[in-house]
């Protein structure tokens, strides 16, 4: 067990735990922000997306001895971060694509990666940034479809 | 104006309740659905009043709380039941709480998320249940002005007597109501009349999702709670003979580590009691990740099971299932699927002579189409929680079935039934394997053991390898065709491991004078449970491929042929049982031909065309494939449904959207290889799932406009997709596909 | 007739080196789909990876031995492994990738984010897998 400083959606924290700890359990488990799901464990399903400077990653495959101190944001943090709904959130329930809902915190922190570093992408472009995420329910049409909504959106 | 009344069972229907705090609940079963069904009419007969199965509370702030019965893994019933008990209450929609309802008595009986009957179950007793409170406030509202109830109209949670300019919001009448007597005669409005059902919803619990709040069982945190993790055998067909765990205790976080039989011996099991493992290794601990790590230090010796014979409750009795000993494997099974194709097999059905008519036919033709196990993989895996006492159990469990769960729970973990309570979260995904509960025996034997609340949580591995597959199938059609291109005789045999899916009452039958239908079984000790329309899932791919060909050997446009056996079907029906309605069939084909412009469609157009009919709806896709470097590519897909009236358009839209894609990933994809017993897919880097990339670029979904009572959508629209994309393929590959995972085969040189 | 058959030899080879051509961009256009889907979340878009959690993939020297890279896909890898200088003690999971995949994986990542490499074919992927697992079988 060792001591970690993380911070995470512009708070500290300070954990103990084992140095070889994805950072997802540290957030389900120690931090009790249990929007980032488990889904797989090895990095292929995307229900764990954060974002680590910003940039979307699987955090079932990051040990929370990497992270130093570069800023984790999650889900909780997506809204926060805007103070109020995030356009592709908005997008997402304007265009009521949930199913079960399991591996929809991850799809849309992959979307709202992909439109930091794409604000306008491709169709194609949005299939390449998101085959990360599975989606076992299906939703993938109405995901490109939220995804071009909030782009469209943002250029207001 | 549709009357529902049922004199003898309104006592066990409806309940009003005046609440402590003012206001009013009216809970409501729906036992006295008059959908004949053997098990919940026993029920209904039943002389007490019989517990709550959803609920409308109305307190004096005037909110209005919806509680939705029946268990939610992504179909939205949350949102489609409801409505349809806010279209007779006539509350604020946009205002409306929907709750999920708990499983709190042991006297529940009708929540059950399967068999994609939601709909059809709730269409009569949720509105009559929203009715009757609505009345009930309106005559509240009369009693207290003094008026005719007559004068009153009721608007978005208000009731208003026009003539002397009072209103007045349910909040206010609500305590009042409760104390009057529930009308027995409550008419219903007419489907024209609807202003709710019909009207495309968003989901009511939207926001809590996309903001990632804690719904679901592997959310779920309590006081003082546990890890714990169970270690299966590696292998179908071997058990537990022992095992050390001194180096797992001396890890960090970890509490203990013992051994569980999950069903007593002697437990007679019933139909949703499916569990691939007897005995299993737990590990529990105080964080997810020191139990998984602790986990791989447990010594584990295994041993190969006896073969067993057990008597198994099913619908109208019991039945005695064989599991057999032996390490099985996928090529094993394969050879003995094609071995039982050359021997006589069980007669299901036989119209006319149809051995005469192969003996004398000019041409024969014959084809054989197989499908591998499918592994549910829902999105959240398998998880549950337990808190045991001496007070109570309580669980808060993923389940789709929890009345079911009851008497399991109560045989084997000796607790009493009025003791139980769980909370239904919601299901990340289902997809049928919730509804085989043994985790939620688990978890309860876990905390009983370690006398402390537990969160069982099954890693994907644990999930994947755990078996209730989908069974794997074998199939062959054949035809006889006479000198003039006519069909003159069918025969369909085929079986499965351990169960098979030819369904003999289906179409094509009744549309064939010479008509014959044989089935197989071969037991198994791989344990296999409900998949998204089982049996269905299998067999509509494997029809509607071979009809395609038999459309093309006979020279006839594939649609068009279905839609003349159809009709022949409609006008001369062979045989005494046909289990469709062949005019409604029609409509869906005829819809999906009109909307795809199926008739203008180039010669080459790599296109293709399935329906198939089950759980009450019926479903036609049309798929527009393209092939690159060799892949396919799905360019779009159309489909037309009929489901009878749609009580929420978005909901509905979405969950054909979900099937079509979900059908194409399996039938490309999907594959549970057994070798020596092993589950060669352990996780979802090895199980392979449609993605973004590979989900059509269009989806357009249709509805046929009718007045049926409402059906559902679960299930019906996944069967056909598998057959449509397979013809789609050979017009676009001029390869024919008969062994799914179709990408394989596709890949063969 | 030297001059016919020069010409004809020419034209072949333009005609081999443009199939040839074509055969590479649709390995490595293949190869960014896969990379995208299964590799991308970790090594990054850009193949730099995440320092102390996922190594770089560019300009690292690692990349030369193309068994060794098919070995990694097929089973995954432990650490403790040195890339650029820095130790990486952690878990790759395997990816279960038909050969067709593998090879243009292996091909979009050896010619990307300044890496060079020669392409590598289906057949060299299988014979490699071959070698590193006994009674190898896919699906």
């Amino acid at each position: 067990m060792s001591k970690f400083n993380l911070k995470v959606n512009g708070k500290n924290h300070e954990v103990d735990v084992d140095p070889t700890t994805p950072v997802l359990w540290v957030l389900r488990d120690h931090l009790n922000l249990i929007g980032t799901k488990y889904g797989c464990g090895v990095g292929s399903c995307g229900a764990c997306t954060i974002h680590l400077n910003g940039r979307a990653l699987k955090s079932c495959q990051l040990p929370v001895s990497a992270v130093g101190t570069q800023p984790i944001t999650t889900i909780e943090g997506v809204v926060a971060e805007v103070g109020e709904m995030h356009p592709v959130q908005k997008a997402w329930l304007e265009l009521d694509v949930a199913q079960c809902g399991y591996c929809q915190t991850g799809q849309i922190m992959a979307a709202v990666s992909l439109l930091k570093t794409k604000p306008h992408p491709t169709e194609e472009e949005i299939e390449s940034a998101m085959s990360g995420n599975i989606c076992r329910c299906g939703t993938y049409v109405r995901i490109k479809a939220a995804i071009q909504q909030a782009a469209k959106s943002s250029t207001k | 104006m549709e009357k529902s009344t049922n004199q003898q069972s309104r006592r066990s229907f409806l309940k009003v309740t005046s609440l402590t705090g003012g206001g009013m609940m009216i809970g409501f079963s729906w036992l006295a659905n008059l959908v004949p069904n053997e098990a919940l009419a026993t029920a209904a007969n039943a002389n007490d009043w019989v517990e709550l199965t959803g609920f409308i509370k109305i307190t004096p702030d005037n909110q209005v709380k919806i509680f939705n019965p029946n268990p939610e893994f992504g179909t939205n019933v949350m949102t489609s039941l409801p409505m349809m008990v806010n279209e007779e209450l006539q509350a604020d929609w946009s205002k409306v709480i929907v709750e999920m309802g708990d499983y709190d008595t042991p006297r529940f009986k009708s929540q059950f998320t399967g068999g994609s009957r939601g709909m059809a179950q709730g269409w009569k007793p949720l509105r009559t249940a929203g009715a009757t409170a609505r009345m009930m406030l309106m005559q509240a509202a009369a009693n207290e002005w003094n008026v005719p109830v007559a004068e009153l109209t009721v608007a978005n949670g208000v009731v208003s007597h026009k003539a002397s300019n009072r209103s007045a919001n349910f909040g206010a009448l609500a305590t009042a109501a409760s104390k009057l007597t529930a009308p027995t005669n409550v008419e219903l409005k007419k489907n024209s009349a609807f202003s709710l059902i019909g009207t495309p919803q968003k989901n009511k619990v939207g926001k809590d999702i996309v903001a990632g709040h804690s719904l679901f069982t592997m959310d779920y945190k309590h006081e003082g709670m546990l890890i714990a993790m169970a270690i299966h055998p590696p292998a179908f067909g071997m058990t537990l003979k022992s095992f050390d765990a001194t180096e797992a205790l001396k890890m960090p976080g970890i509490k203990s580590v013992f051994d569980i039989q999950v069903y007593k011996d002697g437990y007679k099991r019933a139909g949703f009691d499916t569990r691939a493992f007897n005995k299993l290794v737990v590990v529990v601990g105080n964080s997810t990740w020191e139990v998984m790590n602790a986990r791989k230090k447990v010594n584990v010796q295994w041993i190969p099971t006896e073969t067993t014979k057990e008597i198994v409750a099913a619908w109208g009795g019991q039945r005695e299932e064989i599991v057999p000993a032996g390490l099985e494997s996928t090529d094993e099974h394969m050879k003995q699927m094609y071995a039982m194709q050359q021997k006589p097999a069980k007669l299901l059905r036989k119209d006319g002579d149809p051995e005469t008519a192969f003996s004398k036919a000019a041409k024969v033709i014959e084809r054989t189409y197989s499908a591998p196990f499918l592994s549910h993989n829902p999105m959240e895996p398998i998880s549950c929680f337990a808190h045991i006492t001496d007070e109570k159990a309580y669980f808060v469990a993923p389940i789709q079935i929890p009345e079911m769960m009851k008497q399991n729970i109560v045989s084997n973990l000796g607790i009493p039934g009025d003791k139980i309570e769980m909370k239904l979260t919601r299901m990340g995904g289902g997809f049928g394997r919730r509804a085989y509960g043994h985790y939620i025996v688990e978890a309860g034997l876990i905390s009983q053991k370690i006398k402390a609340p537990v969160k069982l949580i099954y890693t994907r591995e644990d999930d994947m390898t755990n078996g209730i597959y989908r069974p794997t199938y074998m199939v062959t059609y054949k035809a006889a065709i006479d000198s003039n291109n006519n069909v003159t005789a069918i025969s369909i045999k085929g079986g499965g491991i351990p169960e098979g899916a030819v369904h003999e009452n289906r179409f094509p039958a009744g549309a064939f004078e010479n008509y014959i239908a044989e089935g197989w079984e071969i037991p198994s000790n791989i344990t296999i449970g409900a998949f998204r329309a089982p049996g269905s899932n299998f067999i509509a791919s494997a029809e509607q491929s071979f009809l395609d060909e038999l459309a093309e050997t006979i020279g006839k446009d594939p649609l068009d042929y279905r839609l003349e056996l159809l009709r022949k079907a409609k006008a001369n029906p062979v045989g005494k049982r046909n289990d469709y309605d062949a005019d409604r069939y029609i409509a869906v084909l005829e819809l999906v031909k009109e909307k795809s412009n199926w008739a203008a469609r180039p010669k080459n157009a790599r296109r293709g065309v399935a329906a198939y009919f089950c759980h009450s709806s019926y479903a036609a896709h049309v798929v527009d494939v393209t092939m690159k470097d060799g892949q396919p590519v799905i360019d779009k897909v159309i489909s037309a449904i009929d489901c009878g009236v749609i009580v929420n358009p978005e909901g509905a839209v979405n969950m054909v959207e979900g099937a079509v894609v979900d059908g194409i990933g399996n039938a490309l994809y999907g594959g549970m290889r057994i070798e020596k017993g092993v589950p060669m897919q352990k996780n979802l880097n090895q199980y392979r799932i449609i993605r973004h990339k590979e989900a059509p670029k269009k989806i357009e979904v249709h509805f046929v406009q009718n007045n049926f009572d409402p059906t559902g959508l679960g299930e019906p629209p996944f069967p056909p997709v598998f057959g449509a994309l397979a013809n789609a393929l050979y017009k676009a590959t001029g390869k024919r596909l008969y062994n799914q995972p179709y990408l394989n085969e596709l890949n063969k040189s | 007739m030297k001059k016919a058959i020069l010409f004809i030899s020419l034209g072949m080879m333009a005609l081999a080196s443009q199939s040839f051509i074509q055969a590479n961009s649709s390995s490595l256009s293949n190869g960014k789909n896969v990379y995208e889907t299964y590799c991308m979340s970790c090594h990054m878009d850009n193949g730099a990876g995440v320092p102390g959690a996922f190594p770089s993939l560019a300009k690292t020297g690692n990349l030369a031995d193309k068994n060794r890279l098919v070995k990694i896909i097929l089973q995954g890898v432990r650490g403790p492994i040195n890339v650029k200088g820095t130790k990486y003690d952690g878990e790759m999971a395997s990816i279960s990738l038909s050969d067709k995949e593998t090879a243009d994986v292996i091909n979009y990542i050896r010619n990307s984010w300044g890496n060079k490499a020669p392409m590598i074919t289906v057949a060299e992927v299988a014979a490699a897998k071959k070698a590193v697992v006994k009674g190898y079988q896919a699906y």
